[in-house]
Protein backbone atom coordinates (compact mmCIF):
# COMPACT_ATOMS: atom_id res chain seq x y z
CA UNK A 1 0.00 0.00 0.00
CA UNK A 2 2.84 2.26 0.93
CA UNK A 3 4.22 2.36 -2.52
CA UNK A 4 1.06 2.69 -4.43
CA UNK A 5 -0.35 5.92 -5.67
CA UNK A 6 -3.31 6.62 -3.43
CA UNK A 7 -6.41 8.42 -4.59
CA UNK A 8 -5.63 11.44 -2.42
CA UNK A 9 -2.10 11.55 -3.81
CA UNK A 10 -3.50 11.53 -7.29
CA UNK A 11 -5.75 14.43 -6.37
CA UNK A 12 -2.79 16.26 -4.86
CA UNK A 13 -0.68 15.81 -7.97
CA UNK A 14 -3.44 16.71 -10.35
CA UNK A 15 -3.96 19.83 -8.21
CA UNK A 16 -0.30 20.67 -8.72
CA UNK A 17 -0.66 20.33 -12.45
CA UNK A 18 -3.69 22.57 -12.37
CA UNK A 19 -1.87 25.20 -10.34
CA UNK A 20 1.14 25.10 -12.60
CA UNK A 21 -0.98 25.42 -15.67
CA UNK A 22 -2.60 28.46 -14.07
CA UNK A 23 0.87 29.89 -13.64
CA UNK A 24 1.53 29.40 -17.30
CA UNK A 25 -1.76 30.98 -18.24
CA UNK A 26 -0.54 34.00 -16.29
CA UNK A 27 2.52 34.07 -18.50
CA UNK A 28 0.48 34.04 -21.65
CA UNK A 29 -1.56 36.94 -20.36
CA UNK A 30 1.54 38.95 -19.68
CA UNK A 31 2.77 38.30 -23.18
CA UNK A 32 -0.38 40.01 -24.40
CA UNK A 33 0.14 42.91 -22.02
CA UNK A 34 3.74 43.40 -23.09
CA UNK A 35 2.61 44.82 -26.34
CA UNK A 36 0.30 47.30 -24.63
CA UNK A 37 0.97 50.93 -25.36
CA UNK A 38 0.14 53.55 -22.78
CA UNK A 39 -0.02 57.24 -23.62
CA UNK A 40 0.14 59.61 -20.65
CA UNK A 41 -0.89 63.21 -21.17
CA UNK A 42 0.68 65.59 -18.64
CA UNK A 43 3.94 65.09 -16.76
CA UNK A 44 3.24 66.43 -13.28
CA UNK A 45 2.87 64.71 -9.93
CA UNK A 46 0.13 62.45 -11.32
CA UNK A 47 1.38 61.72 -14.85
CA UNK A 48 5.10 61.34 -14.17
CA UNK A 49 4.51 59.14 -11.09
CA UNK A 50 2.11 56.98 -13.09
CA UNK A 51 4.67 56.58 -15.89
CA UNK A 52 7.34 55.64 -13.35
CA UNK A 53 5.19 53.02 -11.60
CA UNK A 54 3.76 51.51 -14.78
CA UNK A 55 7.29 50.91 -16.05
CA UNK A 56 8.53 49.74 -12.66
CA UNK A 57 5.70 47.23 -12.33
CA UNK A 58 5.82 46.00 -15.92
CA UNK A 59 9.04 46.96 -17.76
CA UNK A 60 7.68 45.47 -20.98
CA UNK A 61 5.02 48.18 -21.34
CA UNK A 62 5.55 50.81 -23.99
CA UNK A 63 4.93 54.18 -22.33
CA UNK A 64 4.79 57.57 -24.00
CA UNK A 65 4.55 60.69 -21.85
CA UNK A 66 3.37 63.83 -23.61
CA UNK A 67 4.31 67.03 -21.83
CA UNK A 68 4.84 70.41 -23.50
CA UNK A 69 7.35 71.76 -20.97
CA UNK A 70 10.91 70.47 -20.82
CA UNK A 71 11.20 71.47 -17.16
CA UNK A 72 8.72 70.71 -14.46
CA UNK A 73 8.43 73.42 -11.82
CA UNK A 74 6.53 72.23 -8.78
CA UNK A 75 3.79 74.10 -6.97
CA UNK A 76 4.74 72.49 -3.65
CA UNK A 77 7.60 74.50 -2.19
CA UNK A 78 7.07 77.35 -4.68
CA UNK A 79 6.01 79.61 -1.79
CA UNK A 80 9.53 79.24 -0.41
CA UNK A 81 10.75 81.00 -3.57
CA UNK A 82 8.37 83.89 -2.82
CA UNK A 83 9.87 83.99 0.68
CA UNK A 84 13.40 84.20 -0.73
CA UNK A 85 14.25 81.01 1.17
CA UNK A 86 14.77 78.87 -1.93
CA UNK A 87 15.73 79.58 -5.51
CA UNK A 88 13.67 78.61 -8.56
CA UNK A 89 16.27 75.93 -9.30
CA UNK A 90 15.21 74.12 -6.12
CA UNK A 91 11.71 73.54 -7.50
CA UNK A 92 12.76 72.96 -11.12
CA UNK A 93 13.16 69.39 -12.37
CA UNK A 94 13.41 67.62 -15.70
CA UNK A 95 12.50 64.39 -17.43
CA UNK A 96 15.97 62.99 -18.08
CA UNK A 97 15.75 60.23 -15.47
CA UNK A 98 12.32 59.17 -16.68
CA UNK A 99 13.74 58.97 -20.21
CA UNK A 100 16.66 56.86 -18.98
CA UNK A 101 14.15 54.64 -17.22
CA UNK A 102 12.62 53.77 -20.58
CA UNK A 103 9.76 56.24 -20.82
CA UNK A 104 9.45 57.97 -24.18
CA UNK A 105 8.93 61.65 -23.31
CA UNK A 106 7.58 63.81 -26.13
CA UNK A 107 7.58 67.55 -25.49
CA UNK A 108 4.48 68.44 -27.43
CA UNK A 109 0.83 69.35 -26.97
CA UNK A 110 -2.23 67.27 -27.76
CA UNK A 111 -4.48 69.08 -30.18
CA UNK A 112 -7.18 66.44 -30.50
CA UNK A 113 -7.98 62.78 -29.95
CA UNK A 114 -10.40 60.16 -31.14
CA UNK A 115 -11.24 58.27 -27.99
CA UNK A 116 -13.24 55.61 -29.82
CA UNK A 117 -10.43 54.85 -32.25
CA UNK A 118 -7.81 55.39 -29.53
CA UNK A 119 -5.68 57.90 -31.38
CA UNK A 120 -4.24 61.27 -30.36
CA UNK A 121 -3.02 64.11 -32.53
CA UNK A 122 -0.08 66.27 -31.55
CA UNK A 123 0.63 69.88 -32.44
CA UNK A 124 3.69 68.71 -34.40
CA UNK A 125 1.34 66.88 -36.76
CA UNK A 126 2.23 63.42 -35.49
CA UNK A 127 -0.44 61.07 -34.28
CA UNK A 128 -0.22 58.23 -31.79
CA UNK A 129 -2.32 55.20 -31.02
CA UNK A 130 -2.79 53.70 -27.59
CA UNK A 131 -4.31 50.79 -25.71
CA UNK A 132 -4.73 52.88 -22.58
CA UNK A 133 -4.53 56.62 -22.14
CA UNK A 134 -3.90 58.36 -18.83
CA UNK A 135 -4.86 62.01 -18.69
CA UNK A 136 -3.38 64.17 -15.95
CA UNK A 137 -3.76 67.73 -17.17
CA UNK A 138 -3.94 69.47 -13.79
CA UNK A 139 -6.05 72.60 -13.60
CA UNK A 140 -7.23 75.46 -15.76
CA UNK A 141 -9.00 78.66 -14.67
CA UNK A 142 -12.61 79.83 -14.72
CA UNK A 143 -11.83 83.30 -15.93
CA UNK A 144 -15.40 84.52 -16.19
CA UNK A 145 -16.06 84.41 -12.47
CA UNK A 146 -14.24 87.62 -11.56
CA UNK A 147 -14.80 90.71 -13.68
CA UNK A 148 -11.70 92.46 -14.98
CA UNK A 149 -9.20 89.60 -15.13
CA UNK A 150 -8.41 86.85 -17.59
CA UNK A 151 -5.44 85.08 -19.13
CA UNK A 152 -4.25 88.38 -20.67
CA UNK A 153 -3.91 90.10 -17.29
CA UNK A 154 -1.78 87.43 -15.58
CA UNK A 155 1.44 89.41 -16.06
CA UNK A 156 -0.02 92.25 -14.03
CA UNK A 157 -2.22 90.22 -11.68
CA UNK A 158 -0.38 86.89 -11.28
CA UNK A 159 -2.21 83.91 -9.84
CA UNK A 160 1.03 81.94 -9.41
CA UNK A 161 -1.16 78.86 -9.02
CA UNK A 162 0.78 77.07 -11.73
CA UNK A 163 4.40 77.40 -10.75
CA UNK A 164 6.96 78.76 -13.21
CA UNK A 165 6.81 82.09 -14.97
CA UNK A 166 3.92 83.12 -12.74
CA UNK A 167 6.00 82.46 -9.62
CA UNK A 168 8.75 84.70 -11.00
CA UNK A 169 6.31 87.52 -11.78
CA UNK A 170 4.80 87.47 -8.30
CA UNK A 171 8.24 87.18 -6.76
CA UNK A 172 9.46 90.27 -8.65
CA UNK A 173 6.35 92.27 -7.80
CA UNK A 174 6.83 91.57 -4.08
CA UNK A 175 10.48 92.59 -4.35
CA UNK A 176 9.60 95.81 -6.20
CA UNK A 177 6.74 96.78 -3.89
CA UNK A 178 6.87 100.23 -2.26
CA UNK A 179 7.68 100.51 1.40
CA UNK A 180 4.60 99.88 3.51
CA UNK A 181 2.67 98.41 0.56
CA UNK A 182 -0.01 95.72 0.73
CA UNK A 183 0.01 92.29 -0.91
CA UNK A 184 -3.53 91.03 -1.41
CA UNK A 185 -4.07 87.28 -1.77
CA UNK A 186 -7.58 86.11 -2.59
CA UNK A 187 -8.77 82.50 -2.61
CA UNK A 188 -11.36 81.02 -4.96
CA UNK A 189 -14.33 78.89 -4.07
CA UNK A 190 -13.65 75.21 -3.54
CA UNK A 191 -12.62 72.86 -4.90
CA UNK A 192 -9.24 74.22 -5.86
CA UNK A 193 -5.67 73.01 -6.00
CA UNK A 194 -3.90 72.72 -2.63
CA UNK A 195 -6.52 74.32 -0.32
CA UNK A 196 -4.27 75.54 2.53
CA UNK A 197 -1.55 76.83 0.20
CA UNK A 198 -2.85 80.44 0.03
CA UNK A 199 -2.31 80.60 3.80
CA UNK A 200 1.17 79.16 3.47
CA UNK A 201 1.81 81.80 0.82
CA UNK A 202 0.58 84.59 3.11
CA UNK A 203 2.83 83.27 5.88
CA UNK A 204 5.96 83.09 3.76
CA UNK A 205 5.42 86.46 2.07
CA UNK A 206 5.04 87.91 5.58
CA UNK A 207 8.28 86.18 6.55
CA UNK A 208 10.05 87.98 3.71
CA UNK A 209 8.38 91.35 4.30
CA UNK A 210 9.11 91.30 8.02
CA UNK A 211 12.80 91.41 7.08
CA UNK A 212 12.82 93.52 3.93
CA UNK A 213 9.77 95.77 4.21
CA UNK A 214 8.55 95.60 7.82
CA UNK A 215 5.79 98.19 7.52
CA UNK A 216 4.19 96.26 4.61
CA UNK A 217 1.06 94.15 5.01
CA UNK A 218 -0.43 90.95 3.66
CA UNK A 219 -4.20 90.85 3.33
CA UNK A 220 -5.86 87.47 2.75
CA UNK A 221 -9.41 87.47 1.43
CA UNK A 222 -10.95 84.02 1.62
CA UNK A 223 -13.97 82.57 -0.06
CA UNK A 224 -15.63 81.80 3.23
CA UNK A 225 -16.08 78.05 2.94
CA UNK A 226 -12.41 77.83 3.71
CA UNK A 227 -12.01 74.91 4.17
CA UNK A 228 -9.18 74.92 5.95
CA UNK A 229 -9.56 73.22 9.22
CA UNK A 230 -5.99 74.46 9.37
CA UNK A 231 -7.01 78.10 9.50
CA UNK A 232 -7.01 78.34 13.34
CA UNK A 233 -3.48 76.91 13.29
CA UNK A 234 -2.41 79.55 10.80
CA UNK A 235 -4.05 82.40 12.71
CA UNK A 236 -2.41 81.24 15.89
CA UNK A 237 1.03 81.16 14.31
CA UNK A 238 0.55 84.44 12.42
CA UNK A 239 -0.11 86.29 15.64
CA UNK A 240 2.97 84.80 17.21
CA UNK A 241 5.37 85.30 14.30
CA UNK A 242 4.01 88.19 12.31
CA UNK A 243 1.99 90.33 14.72
CA UNK A 244 -0.37 92.43 12.63
CA UNK A 245 1.42 91.99 9.30
CA UNK A 246 -1.19 89.48 8.11
CA UNK A 247 -4.85 90.41 8.11
CA UNK A 248 -7.71 88.23 6.94
CA UNK A 249 -11.18 88.92 5.60
CA UNK A 250 -13.38 85.85 5.53
CA UNK A 251 -15.76 86.27 2.64
CA UNK A 252 -18.57 84.79 0.67
CA UNK A 253 -18.60 81.08 -0.09
CA UNK A 254 -19.03 81.72 -3.81
CA UNK A 255 -15.56 83.20 -4.12
CA UNK A 256 -13.95 86.13 -2.44
CA UNK A 257 -14.00 88.75 -5.18
CA UNK A 258 -16.50 90.25 -7.61
CA UNK A 259 -14.15 92.46 -9.58
CA UNK A 260 -10.52 93.41 -10.07
CA UNK A 261 -9.40 96.85 -11.26
CA UNK A 262 -6.15 95.94 -12.98
CA UNK A 263 -4.94 99.51 -13.63
CA UNK A 264 -6.04 100.92 -10.29
CA UNK A 265 -4.70 97.84 -8.41
CA UNK A 266 -7.90 97.35 -6.42
CA UNK A 267 -10.28 94.49 -5.71
CA UNK A 268 -14.02 94.66 -5.09
CA UNK A 269 -15.66 92.28 -2.67
CA UNK A 270 -19.11 90.86 -3.37
CA UNK A 271 -20.69 93.44 -1.05
CA UNK A 272 -19.17 96.28 -3.09
CA UNK A 273 -16.30 97.15 -0.73
CA UNK A 274 -13.26 98.28 -2.71
CA UNK A 275 -9.80 97.54 -1.33
CA UNK A 276 -6.65 98.98 -2.81
CA UNK A 277 -3.45 96.98 -2.85
CA UNK A 278 0.04 97.13 -4.33
CA UNK A 279 0.52 93.53 -5.37
CA UNK A 280 -2.61 91.60 -6.25
CA UNK A 281 -2.35 87.82 -6.15
CA UNK A 282 -5.85 86.84 -7.23
CA UNK A 283 -6.24 83.06 -7.35
CA UNK A 284 -9.09 82.38 -9.78
CA UNK A 285 -11.67 79.60 -9.59
CA UNK A 286 -10.48 76.34 -11.07
CA UNK A 287 -11.54 73.40 -13.20
CA UNK A 288 -9.88 70.44 -14.93
CA UNK A 289 -7.10 71.21 -17.44
CA UNK A 290 -8.32 72.36 -20.84
CA UNK A 291 -7.58 69.14 -22.73
CA UNK A 292 -10.09 67.34 -20.48
CA UNK A 293 -12.75 69.84 -21.62
CA UNK A 294 -11.79 69.51 -25.26
CA UNK A 295 -12.05 65.71 -25.08
CA UNK A 296 -15.43 65.96 -23.32
CA UNK A 297 -14.20 64.19 -20.20
CA UNK A 298 -15.71 66.68 -17.74
CA UNK A 299 -19.19 66.93 -16.26
CA UNK A 300 -21.12 70.08 -15.32
CA UNK A 301 -18.76 70.69 -12.38
CA UNK A 302 -15.84 71.23 -14.77
CA UNK A 303 -13.97 68.22 -13.32
CA UNK A 304 -13.74 64.64 -14.64
CA UNK A 305 -16.01 61.91 -13.26
CA UNK A 306 -14.21 58.58 -12.90
CA UNK A 307 -14.70 55.06 -11.67
CA UNK A 308 -12.72 55.35 -8.47
CA UNK A 309 -11.40 51.77 -8.50
CA UNK A 310 -9.59 52.16 -11.81
CA UNK A 311 -9.63 55.96 -12.37
CA UNK A 312 -11.23 55.12 -15.71
CA UNK A 313 -13.37 57.88 -17.15
CA UNK A 314 -17.09 57.41 -16.66
CA UNK A 315 -17.49 58.68 -20.19
CA UNK A 316 -14.89 56.75 -22.21
CA UNK A 317 -13.33 53.33 -21.85
CA UNK A 318 -9.54 53.03 -21.89
CA UNK A 319 -9.11 56.61 -20.69
CA UNK A 320 -7.99 57.09 -17.10
CA UNK A 321 -7.91 60.47 -15.38
CA UNK A 322 -5.76 61.18 -12.35
CA UNK A 323 -4.58 64.16 -10.31
CA UNK A 324 -6.31 67.49 -9.78
CA UNK A 325 -8.54 67.04 -12.85
CA UNK A 326 -10.44 64.00 -11.56
CA UNK A 327 -13.25 63.78 -9.03
CA UNK A 328 -11.83 61.43 -6.41
CA UNK A 329 -14.40 61.53 -3.63
CA UNK A 330 -13.36 64.10 -1.07
CA UNK A 331 -9.62 63.66 -1.59
CA UNK A 332 -8.16 67.17 -1.68
CA UNK A 333 -6.47 68.27 -4.89
CA UNK A 334 -2.90 67.98 -3.67
CA UNK A 335 0.40 66.65 -5.02
CA UNK A 336 0.22 63.81 -2.51
CA UNK A 337 -3.30 62.83 -3.67
CA UNK A 338 -2.08 62.92 -7.28
CA UNK A 339 0.87 60.69 -6.36
CA UNK A 340 -1.38 58.20 -4.60
CA UNK A 341 -3.91 58.14 -7.44
CA UNK A 342 -1.12 57.65 -9.98
CA UNK A 343 0.06 54.48 -8.26
CA UNK A 344 -3.45 53.09 -7.86
CA UNK A 345 -4.12 53.84 -11.53
CA UNK A 346 -0.89 52.09 -12.60
CA UNK A 347 -1.87 49.00 -10.61
CA UNK A 348 -5.41 49.11 -12.03
CA UNK A 349 -4.15 49.33 -15.63
CA UNK A 350 -1.69 46.48 -15.22
CA UNK A 351 -4.31 44.36 -13.46
CA UNK A 352 -6.79 44.96 -16.25
CA UNK A 353 -4.32 44.29 -19.05
CA UNK A 354 -3.42 40.97 -17.42
CA UNK A 355 -6.92 39.93 -16.41
CA UNK A 356 -5.91 40.00 -12.77
CA UNK A 357 -8.01 41.12 -9.84
CA UNK A 358 -6.89 44.57 -8.70
CA UNK A 359 -5.35 44.22 -5.23
CA UNK A 360 -7.06 46.30 -2.56
CA UNK A 361 -5.15 49.48 -1.92
CA UNK A 362 -5.15 52.64 0.17
CA UNK A 363 -5.25 56.22 -1.02
CA UNK A 364 -3.38 58.81 0.96
CA UNK A 365 -3.07 62.54 1.08
CA UNK A 366 -1.04 64.88 3.20
CA UNK A 367 -0.23 68.51 2.89
CA UNK A 368 2.38 70.44 4.76
CA UNK A 369 2.42 74.21 5.13
CA UNK A 370 5.40 76.25 6.19
CA UNK A 371 4.69 79.25 8.37
CA UNK A 372 8.33 80.10 8.95
CA UNK A 373 11.28 78.09 7.60
CA UNK A 374 11.41 76.30 10.94
CA UNK A 375 7.71 76.05 11.68
CA UNK A 376 5.37 73.80 9.70
CA UNK A 377 1.94 72.30 10.18
CA UNK A 378 0.36 69.38 8.36
CA UNK A 379 -2.86 67.56 7.69
CA UNK A 380 -3.23 64.03 6.41
CA UNK A 381 -5.90 61.51 5.56
CA UNK A 382 -6.17 57.95 4.38
CA UNK A 383 -8.94 56.54 2.20
CA UNK A 384 -10.13 53.10 1.16
CA UNK A 385 -12.76 51.88 -1.25
CA UNK A 386 -15.94 50.60 0.36
CA UNK A 387 -18.95 49.72 -1.80
CA UNK A 388 -17.29 51.32 -4.82
CA UNK A 389 -16.98 54.64 -2.98
CA UNK A 390 -13.85 56.29 -1.71
CA UNK A 391 -14.25 56.55 2.05
CA UNK A 392 -12.02 58.52 4.40
CA UNK A 393 -10.95 56.06 7.10
CA UNK A 394 -8.76 58.36 9.15
CA UNK A 395 -7.52 61.91 9.23
CA UNK A 396 -5.34 64.12 11.34
CA UNK A 397 -4.10 67.63 11.81
CA UNK A 398 -1.16 69.15 13.66
CA UNK A 399 -2.11 70.04 17.23
CA UNK A 400 -2.98 73.65 18.01
CA UNK A 401 -0.50 73.57 20.87
CA UNK A 402 2.91 72.13 20.20
CA UNK A 403 6.52 72.78 21.05
CA UNK A 404 8.95 74.64 18.83
CA UNK A 405 10.74 71.36 18.37
CA UNK A 406 7.58 69.68 17.08
CA UNK A 407 6.95 72.45 14.52
CA UNK A 408 10.57 72.30 13.40
CA UNK A 409 10.31 68.53 13.06
CA UNK A 410 7.34 69.00 10.74
CA UNK A 411 9.30 71.56 8.71
CA UNK A 412 12.09 69.02 8.27
CA UNK A 413 9.62 66.26 7.40
CA UNK A 414 8.16 68.62 4.79
CA UNK A 415 11.61 68.89 3.24
CA UNK A 416 12.02 65.10 3.27
CA UNK A 417 8.53 64.63 1.85
CA UNK A 418 9.31 67.04 -1.00
CA UNK A 419 12.51 65.25 -1.89
CA UNK A 420 10.77 61.90 -1.75
CA UNK A 421 7.69 62.79 -3.79
CA UNK A 422 9.92 64.29 -6.50
CA UNK A 423 11.93 61.05 -6.55
CA UNK A 424 8.64 59.17 -6.88
CA UNK A 425 8.17 61.02 -10.20
CA UNK A 426 11.67 59.83 -11.14
CA UNK A 427 12.85 63.42 -11.29
CA UNK A 428 15.67 63.09 -8.75
CA UNK B 1 8.17 2.11 -6.35
CA UNK B 2 10.06 4.16 -3.77
CA UNK B 3 11.83 5.79 -6.62
CA UNK B 4 8.50 6.37 -8.28
CA UNK B 5 7.05 7.98 -5.17
CA UNK B 6 10.09 10.23 -4.70
CA UNK B 7 9.85 11.12 -8.32
CA UNK B 8 6.26 12.16 -7.80
CA UNK B 9 7.32 14.22 -4.79
CA UNK B 10 9.86 15.96 -6.96
CA UNK B 11 7.27 16.59 -9.63
CA UNK B 12 4.90 17.93 -6.98
CA UNK B 13 7.64 20.20 -5.62
CA UNK B 14 8.54 21.39 -9.08
CA UNK B 15 5.03 22.08 -10.23
CA UNK B 16 3.74 23.48 -6.97
CA UNK B 17 6.64 25.69 -5.95
CA UNK B 18 9.29 26.14 -8.59
CA UNK B 19 7.34 26.55 -11.79
CA UNK B 20 4.65 28.90 -10.50
CA UNK B 21 7.30 31.04 -8.80
CA UNK B 22 9.23 31.21 -12.06
CA UNK B 23 6.09 32.23 -13.83
CA UNK B 24 5.23 34.77 -11.14
CA UNK B 25 8.64 36.35 -11.01
CA UNK B 26 8.52 36.84 -14.74
CA UNK B 27 4.97 38.06 -14.56
CA UNK B 28 5.57 40.51 -11.71
CA UNK B 29 2.12 39.89 -10.29
CA UNK B 30 1.43 42.66 -7.83
CA UNK B 31 0.66 41.55 -4.31
CA UNK B 32 -1.55 43.55 -2.01
CA UNK B 33 1.32 44.23 0.38
CA UNK B 34 3.45 45.54 -2.47
CA UNK B 35 0.61 47.89 -3.38
CA UNK B 36 0.13 49.06 0.22
CA UNK B 37 3.89 49.53 0.49
CA UNK B 38 3.85 51.96 -2.44
CA UNK B 39 2.08 54.44 -0.19
CA UNK B 40 5.12 54.54 2.09
CA UNK B 41 7.45 55.55 -0.76
CA UNK B 42 5.73 58.92 -1.17
CA UNK B 43 7.42 60.20 2.02
CA UNK B 44 9.94 57.53 3.03
CA UNK B 45 11.87 57.59 -0.26
CA UNK B 46 12.37 54.98 -2.94
CA UNK B 47 12.00 51.49 -1.46
CA UNK B 48 11.46 53.24 1.90
CA UNK B 49 15.19 53.92 2.23
CA UNK B 50 14.60 57.33 3.81
CA UNK B 51 14.42 60.88 2.53
CA UNK B 52 16.06 63.70 4.47
CA UNK B 53 14.67 63.57 8.00
CA UNK B 54 11.96 61.08 7.03
CA UNK B 55 13.54 57.87 8.31
CA UNK B 56 14.56 54.81 6.34
CA UNK B 57 12.29 51.93 7.34
CA UNK B 58 15.21 49.55 6.81
CA UNK B 59 17.08 51.06 9.77
CA UNK B 60 14.32 50.10 12.18
CA UNK B 61 13.98 46.61 13.68
CA UNK B 62 11.00 44.58 12.63
CA UNK B 63 9.49 44.54 16.11
CA UNK B 64 10.14 48.28 16.48
CA UNK B 65 8.24 49.02 13.27
CA UNK B 66 5.26 47.04 14.54
CA UNK B 67 5.41 48.51 18.05
CA UNK B 68 5.87 52.07 16.85
CA UNK B 69 2.98 51.79 14.41
CA UNK B 70 0.80 50.41 17.19
CA UNK B 71 1.89 53.22 19.51
CA UNK B 72 1.10 55.79 16.83
CA UNK B 73 -2.26 54.12 16.47
CA UNK B 74 -3.11 54.32 20.17
CA UNK B 75 -1.47 57.70 20.62
CA UNK B 76 1.03 56.32 23.14
CA UNK B 77 3.74 57.74 20.96
CA UNK B 78 3.47 61.27 19.67
CA UNK B 79 3.47 61.45 15.91
CA UNK B 80 2.95 63.92 13.10
CA UNK B 81 1.28 62.59 9.95
CA UNK B 82 1.91 58.94 10.85
CA UNK B 83 -0.78 58.97 13.54
CA UNK B 84 -3.75 59.02 11.17
CA UNK B 85 -1.98 56.68 8.74
CA UNK B 86 -1.26 54.09 11.43
CA UNK B 87 -4.92 54.17 12.51
CA UNK B 88 -6.02 53.25 9.00
CA UNK B 89 -4.10 49.95 8.89
CA UNK B 90 -5.16 46.71 10.57
CA UNK B 91 -2.75 44.86 12.88
CA UNK B 92 -2.33 42.20 10.20
CA UNK B 93 -1.48 44.80 7.56
CA UNK B 94 1.07 46.46 9.84
CA UNK B 95 2.72 43.12 10.48
CA UNK B 96 2.71 42.19 6.82
CA UNK B 97 4.16 45.58 5.84
CA UNK B 98 6.91 45.29 8.45
CA UNK B 99 7.73 41.78 7.20
CA UNK B 100 7.77 43.00 3.62
CA UNK B 101 10.24 45.77 4.48
CA UNK B 102 12.55 43.26 6.14
CA UNK B 103 12.14 40.54 3.51
CA UNK B 104 11.33 42.23 0.22
CA UNK B 105 10.77 39.92 -2.71
CA UNK B 106 13.49 41.47 -4.77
Amino acid sequence: MENTLKRRDFLKYSGCLLLSSMGMVGNINIARASSAKIVIVGGGFAGATCAHYLKKLDPSLSIVLIEPKSNYITCPYSNTVLANIKKMSHITHDYSLLKKFGIQVIHDTITDANLDKRTVQLASGDSLTYDKMVISPGISFRWKEIEGIDQSTTEKIPHAWQAGEQTKILNNQIGDMREGGTVIISTPREPYRAPPAPFERASLIAYRLKKSNPSAKVLVITSGTDHSEKLPLFKNAWKKHYGDIIEIIEGDDQGALAKVDVKGKAVSLKDGTVIKGDVLNVIPGQQAGLIAHKLNLVNESGWCPINIESFQSQKFKNVHIIGDACIAGDMPKTAHSANSQAKACAVAIISELNNLVMPETVYSSSIYSLITPKYAISSSALYRIKNKQLVKVSEGLSPIKASKKYRYKEARFYEGWYKSIVADMKMS
Amino acid sequence: MILYRNGMRFIMFYFLLVLPSMAWSEMKAISQIEVLMMSCYTCHGQNAKGSGKVPSLHDIDLTDIIETMNDFKTGHEKSTIMGPYAKAYSDQEIEALANFIKNPKD
